[in-house]
């Protein structure tokens, strides 16, 4: 799917932007819940039994923190950050609500306010048509919209604490099964201690009539957050599911670890967007968040098809590579990323792209934008099995300098067990042309809306993959997080 | 002239006996075993070379066994050197054995590394400017136990017109530092031959272009079927300096190239180009480090594998631009062709820019022979192994576009069609 | 000369021709004419040996032999030669290395002694400019950087040094002008002999102004629907191929 902006549409953006600061960074004067500092196994057990979990969860969540126990904290990234003291952090933090949410009235005011704020409303009626949202606050769902009328098609769309009460025989069947408790440091550390997150599941053959959202918020101070999101397109299933990430300006900086899982079966097609816009820290590199996340997805039956699209502004530290298994025959995978780094922002993200089955295909996108000191890499791994006959790759990462006291990396690795495959890899750096610039400063525009055009013209490609009213989102969050780095 | 390696001074004050003492052993030995983490780094930059086959926990102790054995390693110099117009793979003009000192004419020379750093002063100077890297366990048990090699000197602004021709027969256990010195304006074309034999030969080499000077370096490595060769380069380049390097692996069990380049003068460029064929059971592991130390350089990598039989071929090329290093233009390229259902290819591109005045590009290609032009070669009644051998002429050709020297460019094609069959047909 | 019975090829399960019947006598110049997607390249592709289409059924003996089993270069060193609709570029190997391979390799199977260089030159020399092709294309690389018109040329300069005796012409004549058109159609024309047979394989009926054709034949679906004289070539660019669908199903 692919829509153009007209216009228009650039107009509406550049006029809205004015904006200098991070917009989200409010905190929200909400009684909150937490449990103390720490992590053990009395915390994993407590957590469990907070959220009245089955025994196979509690199981769930100790293999993974013992494995945890025995890792170290990776750092072959191009990543530079102080330890962090695990015992430090609080593993769950809920807004202070009544035992049961009925309706939509019954859902604290304040809360309510919170999502208006972020262009989230609770409220159905008053939603962006056609976008079921289930939003996230901390460590718990607030509020999951369309539920119902979701489920009139059999599309199973909720909070995971909800999905682990009403569907476990689902949950325990693919939980962990795409990303396994021991898969890596954050990801055990997440199967460990999550506390909430999206739950999706698309039965054969039904096409999922709406956008599905998670809005994820960090609201609660020295509070990590661990959510979990598992998404399940069965056969000939379509789903088209975005995720929307902001925390308040703190000067600490908060750990997010999150985990998601994809699993399309034969046929099925699940197009993945996230637009990641975390707290970023100050000018000076003061606070934000560090966001770990890992993100894999399974093609695991024929003809099916992951898409992710990624548009990354936020996070002090990003460590992510959304990846693809391709083992299904002829299922394909693409890679849309957007990752835009200032001030002293850095980014580590890319794709892995796993090719098992015979006849796959997959295509990476990749366009990295380093500004002020941050620092940008672009990390992608295309292995090809030997019984993958026929594979096709084909990546392109480019990389825009906007300063010179920014960086802008590439570590592109191809793995190649199979000679029938053909694989291609292109990739540029370049600064940002300073005849463009003189171009649109000849015609009037200033050269912090150029620097915003040019960089909007170099995103397209990915902005494009995105539903219409995220990629208007995503095309402010882009000119917004430029602000202040030309000068 | 005292090096600021402390351990390489030593070296240096040691070279007069020919070993490198005792206690420059113990101390590199223990300085490289105090830093478990690096062992994590050395076994990462070495992950796919079969070397931990070989090595596995104990290498240390190994390869200190092994270099104590292969005495006595005076004998280790063994290398022929030629000067020639018209250099042949078969050549029989031997000018002189490696251990002499010979003189090249316009009082460039070559010989025993000990006594042209003796003899030269800037020689002396150039080699001490190297920094050592510290970062490769195999650089670091050279550095250890290091026998001086052969010595090239060619003084300020001296043009050699003849082809300098080093040819080499590594023995077991060699661990050997060569170094080859251009001074100031001055040009020269050099083949360097390695025909290691035995199980293991762990060689440095170092090339100083002074300013302005323009080296034309061909490298041929042509390893035993039972060698581990692995070779380090470390070339640095000053002001207005020109090398174009190029590297052709035709055979061996285990090869690994570590090719580091510093651009350490403005205007600088290198250009490094390789063919590297793969054969059955074989493994080829090249690692480029380019580094743009100074602004305005270039730097240009064209790397080409085939892999046939059950073979594995590793390209890394790292390309590193700090902050100041503007105006740099960076280009990679990776091309590989696999014959053989059972071979297998990586790459690893790695890019760190940190200036923003650069043009860089990379890219990478994997696959096989484009079966449209071999149909097409076959429509027109040239044989599949014919048309095989034509497109792998023309895919290995473009290596051979940027080697100026007709005779050595000539000779080089040659060689490599001698040792492999199925690049008799270089275009 | 060539015979075709029933033939049938598909590519990945998808069937194209379905029962092609055709003979081909020294001398000949048939056209094949059709709609797109008819099957036309395709059965040029069969003939020359294009190992992505699967032969399901029939024959084909090309001068007493059975030209399916022959390796693709057998059959052009036989004197099968096909001008490709799509030339492929082939970067670093050069169009005289590759024609003197060609040449040379389709001698020794005929028994013939390789040409010495200063014959092959002159050869390539006389023939490129039978065909108008500039000399300094033949010193490039195979197709490389060459535009449409000059490679359809190069097909027909590589058939002039060939001498093949059954030519097959993949719709030499899309993308080009008339003046391109007229030389590549002489180029053509000065190698009929009795000996010869030429197949062309046309979208219009332009290229049969130059080239007339002793039958015309219409591939429709993968079976020939009609076969005519160059009437029948007239007649098709009168009135299209519609008319002839209701035959065809009926």
């Amino acid at each position: 799917m692919q829509f153009a902006m007209n216009s228009s549409d650039n107009d509406q953006i550049l006029n809205t932007v004015t904006n200098r600061e991070y917009q989200y960074g409010f905190v929200t004067d909400i009684e909150t819940e937490t449990i103390p500092k720490g992590l053990n196994e009395d915390v994993i057990r407590l957590i469990s039994l907070k959220k009245q979990e089955p025994a196979f969860m509690l199981d769930f969540r100790l293999r993974a923190f013992r494995q945890w126990q025995k890792m170290t904290m990776p750092r072959w990234a191009h990543l530079k950050f102080p330890d962090i003291d695990f015992q430090d952090i609080i593993y769950y933090a809920a807004p202070k609500a009544r035992p049961s949410l009925a309706s939509m009235d019954e859902v604290d005011p304040e809360l309510r306010r919170t999502f208006d704020k972020l262009g989230i409303p609770l409220e159905e009626q008053k939603h962006l048509a056609g976008v079921a949202v289930d939003a996230v606050m901390d460590s718990v769902s607030v509020k999951t919209t369309f539920k119902e009328e979701l489920y009139k098609q059999g599309i199973i769309f909720s909070s995971f604490s909800d999905a682990v009460k009403e569907h476990p025989d689902l949950v325990q069947q693919y939980l962990g099964s795409v990303v396994p408790v021991g898969d890596n440091f954050f990801a055990a550390l997440n199967a460990a201690v999550f506390s909430d997150g999206s739950f999706c599941y698309i039965p054969k053959g039904v096409r999922c009539p709406m956008e599905l959202s998670t809005y994820f918020r960090i609201n609660a101070a020295q509070t990590g957050q661990f959510e979990r999101t598992l998404l399940i397109a069965d056969e000939g299933a379509y789903v088209s599911y975005l995720e929307g990430c902001t925390a308040p300006q703190r000067d600490e900086n908060q750990l997010h670890a999150a985990v998601v899982e994809l699993v399309a079966m034969k046929n099925a097609e699940i197009k993945y967007s996230t637009v990641q816009n975390w707290y970023p820290g100050d000018k000076d590199g003061k606070g934000g968040i560090y966001n770990f996340v890992t993100k894999r997805g399974i093609c695991k039956g024929d003809y099916s098809k992951i898409s992710w699209t990624q548009v990354e502004t936020g996070s002090a530290v990003t460590w992510k590579y959304p990846g693809t298994i391709l083992r299904g025959d002829n299922s394909a995978s693409e890679f849309y990323s957007v990752a835009l780094t200032n001030n002293h922002q850095q980014a580590d993200t890319g794709t892995k792209m796993i090719h098992i089955g015979k006849n796959t295909r997959s295509r990476i996108v990749s366009k990295g934008i380093s500004a002020g000191k941050s620092q940008n890499s672009y990390r992608g791994l295309v292995r090809i099995l030997k019984g993958a006959d026929n594979a096709r790759n084909f990546s392109q990462c480019d990389s825009l300098l906007l300063s010179d006291t920014c960086g802008a990396h590439t570590f592109p690795y191809i793995m190649n067990d199979n000679p029938s495959a053909i694989l291609e890899h292109e990739a540029t750096t370049s600064r940002i042309g300073e005849d463009q610039i003189f171009y649109c400063n000849q015609r009037g525009i200033s050269t912090e809306d150029a620097v915003g055009l040019i960089v909007n013209g170099y995103a397209r490609e990915v902005i494009n993959q995105l539903p219409m009213e995220f990629a208007v989102e995503a095309q402010k969050l882009l000119q917004i997080s430029l602000e202040g780095s030309v000068g | 002239m005292a090096h600021p390696d402390p351990l390489i001074q030593k070296y240096l004050e040691s070279l007069s006996g020919m070993f490198a003492d005792e206690d420059v052993r113990a101390s590199v030995l223990s300085e490289i075993l105090a830093r478990p983490e690096d062992v994590v780094a050395y076994r990462e930059r070495y992950k796919y070379t079969r070397i931990w086959e070989d090595f596995s926990d104990e290498y240390f102790a190994l390869a200190e066994a092994e270099s104590r054995v292969s005495a006595p390693r005076k004998q280790v110099l063994a290398g022929k050197i030629y000067s020639t117009a018209h250099p042949a793979p078969g050549a029989s003009d031997i000018l002189a054995e490696a251990l002499t000192r010979t003189d090249l004419g316009q009082g460039a020379e070559a010989g025993p590394l000990a006594e042209l750093l003796e003899r030269h002063p800037d020689m002396l100077e150039a080699y001490c400017s190297f920094p050592e890297s510290g970062k490769d366990v195999f650089a670091d048990l050279n550095r250890a136990f290091a026998t001086p090699g052969i010595g090239i000197y060619i003084p300020q602004g001296v043009r050699m017109q003849q082809i300098i021709r080093v040819v080499r027969a590594a023995g077991q256990g060699e661990m050997m530092r060569s170094f080859v010195y251009l001074g100031d304006g001055s040009e020269s074309t050099l083949w360097w031959e390695e025909r290691p034999e035995g199980s293991l030969a762990n060689n440095v080499c170092h090339a100083f272009l002074g300013k302005d000077a323009r080296a034309e370096w061909t490298q041929t490595f042509c390893s035993g079927a039972q060698t581990l060769f692995i070779h380090h380069n470390y070339v640095r380049q000053l002001t207005g300096s020109r090398m174009q390097h190029h590297v052709f692996n035709v055979g061996g069990r285990s090869v690994r190239l570590n090719h580091n380049v510093s651009l350490s003068g403005p205007v600088a460029s290198h250009e490094s180009h390789g063919l590297c064929y793969i054969g059955d059971a074989s493994v080829s592991d090249v690692d480029i480090r380019m580094e743009h130390t100074a602004s305005d350089c270039t730097s240009n990598q064209l790397y080409k594998q085939i892999a046939d039989g059950n073979s594995l071929g590793i390209f890394t090329g790292r390309i590193l631009i700090p902050k100041d290093s503007q105006r740099t233009l960076a280009y990679q390229k990776s091309n590989n062709i696999q014959l053989d259902p059972r071979s297998m290819i990586r790459t690893r591109p790695q890019l760190e820019i940190y200036a923003d005045d650069v043009k860089c590009s990379h890219g990478a290609t994997v696959g096989q022979l484009d079966s449209e032009a071999l149909f097409y070669l076959r429509s027109r009644g040239i044989g599949l192994q014919e048309a095989r051998r034509l497109l792998l002429g023309a895919f290995a050709g473009e290596v051979f576009n940027d080697m100026e020297h007709p005779a050595l460019n000539a000779a080089i094609r040659q060689y490599v069609g001698n040792h492999v069959l199925l690049l008799e047909d270089i275009q | 000369m060539l015979s075709i019975k029933d033939l049938h090829a598909s590519i990945k399960d998808t069937p194209i021709l379905r029962g092609v019947n055709l003979d081909v006598r020294p001398g000949e110049v048939h056209a094949i004419m059709g709609p797109n997607g008819s099957g036309k390249s395709t059965l040029a592709s069969v003939l020359t040996g294009r190992d992505v289409f699967d032969v399901t059924a029939g024959e084909v003996t090309y001068r007493g032999t059975n030209l399916l089993e022959m390796s693709p270069e057998d059959r052009a060193r036989a004197g099968i030669f096909l001008s490709f609709q799509y030339p492929v570029e082939i970067p670093g190997v050069s169009m005289a290395n590759f024609m003197r391979l060609s040449v040379n390799e389709t001698r020794k199977y005929r028994g013939l002694p390789p040409l010495s260089p200063a014959e092959f030159l002159k050869k390539m020399r006389e023939q490129a400019s039978l065909v108008e092709l500039d000399q300094k294309l033949v010193s490039r690389s195979v197709n490389e950087g060459f535009s449409g018109g000059e490679k359809k040329r190069n097909e027909i300069f590589q058939m002039a040094m060939l001498e093949p005796l059954l030519s097959i012409l993949d719709e030499t004549d899309s993308g080009l002008d008339i003046d391109a058109l007229r030389v590549v159609a002489q180029g053509v024309n000065a190698l009929r002999s009795p000996e010869r047979a030429t197949v062309v394989i046309t979208h219009y009926q332009r290229l049969l102004d130059y080239i007339v054709p002793d039958y015309v034949h219409v591939l429709y679906q993968g079976r020939i629907v009609r076969s005519g004289d160059k009437s029948l070539a007239l007649e098709l660019e009168a009135r299209g191929y519609d008319w002839l669908k209701p035959e065809n199903n009926g």
